[in-house]
């Protein structure tokens, strides 16, 4: 998966450790989901897209779109 | 001499891991989160201690398979009092101090590090000559080697997942 949190957060203006507060994660995660090391589950992917007040597929997308 | 030296690493031992319920209470107190399984894991430790002063105390023999619970000993309460140590600090600081991503990595390292056990455990038996298996000296040193090698294993695999991102596969 490939995301826009790292985007996103700066258009917020937020830290890495501000997101992993509001979300209920360390912020090594955050680190992680970034650089694209880790793939959220669903609930984590909800609650980082709720606070960018947008849905999951304009945070989140798969590596390759399948037809 | 040497008597003596050992016996003052053991209460050394002692005084960190009566540290650690402590610490285990000190978690549940500012949390309020019930830490059942650290102040478990600290208890066995120190009954492991205990039981470990008395044998020595009465029995001193260097074989490779009592050196090697000694290590192991010493590693895991240094580990675990550092581990809880970190842990105090950062759950003070208002880190939460598990999440989905470091319950991933733990039980994924659980995974691959019991496998690559086996697998040294084979490995050992294959270079090791069958008909010493038996309970005699040379069985202490196969065991010291592979409880060892499980632990590398675990450490190894451990750091390994933690930086690479392997658990997305």
């Amino acid at each position: 998966m490939i995301n826009k949190v790292r985007e996103l957060r700066a258009l917020k203006s937020l830290t890495q450790n501000d997101l992993a507060v509001q979300v209920g994660v360390r912020r090594e995660t955050i680190v992680f989901l970034e650089k694209g090391k880790y793939n959220p589950s669903l609930k984590l992917a909800y609650d980082i897209a709720k606070v960018f007040e947008l849905s999951i597929e304009e945070v989140f997308f798969p590596d390759v779109i399948t037809p | 001499m040497l008597y003596i030296e050992f016996y003052n690493i053991l209460l050394t031992f002692f005084g960190l891991v009566l540290e650690q319920p402590n610490f285990a209470l000190e978690i549940n107190n500012i949390y309020m989160k019930s830490i059942t399984k650290e102040f478990l894991l600290a208890l066995i430790l120190l009954a492991y201690l205990t039981v470990s002063v008395l044998y020595y105390s009465s029995k001193l023999e260097w074989s490779a398979l009592n050196i090697t619970v000694a290590i192991l000993a010493f590693i895991t309460v240094i580990l675990y009092t550092w581990f809880l140590r970190k842990r105090v600090a950062e759950i003070k600081e208002g880190i939460i101090d598990e999440d989905e991503m470091t319950r991933k990595i733990e039980v994924y390292t659980g995974h691959y590090s019991f496998a690559g056990s086996l697998f040294l455990y084979v490995l050992i038996f294959l270079f090791a000559n069958l008909n010493h298996l038996a309970i005699d000296a040379k069985c202490d040193g196969i065991l010291a080697f592979g409880i060892y090698g499980s632990l590398l294993i675990y450490i190894s695999v451990y750091i390994y997942l933690k930086r690479s991102g392997h658990i997305n596969d």
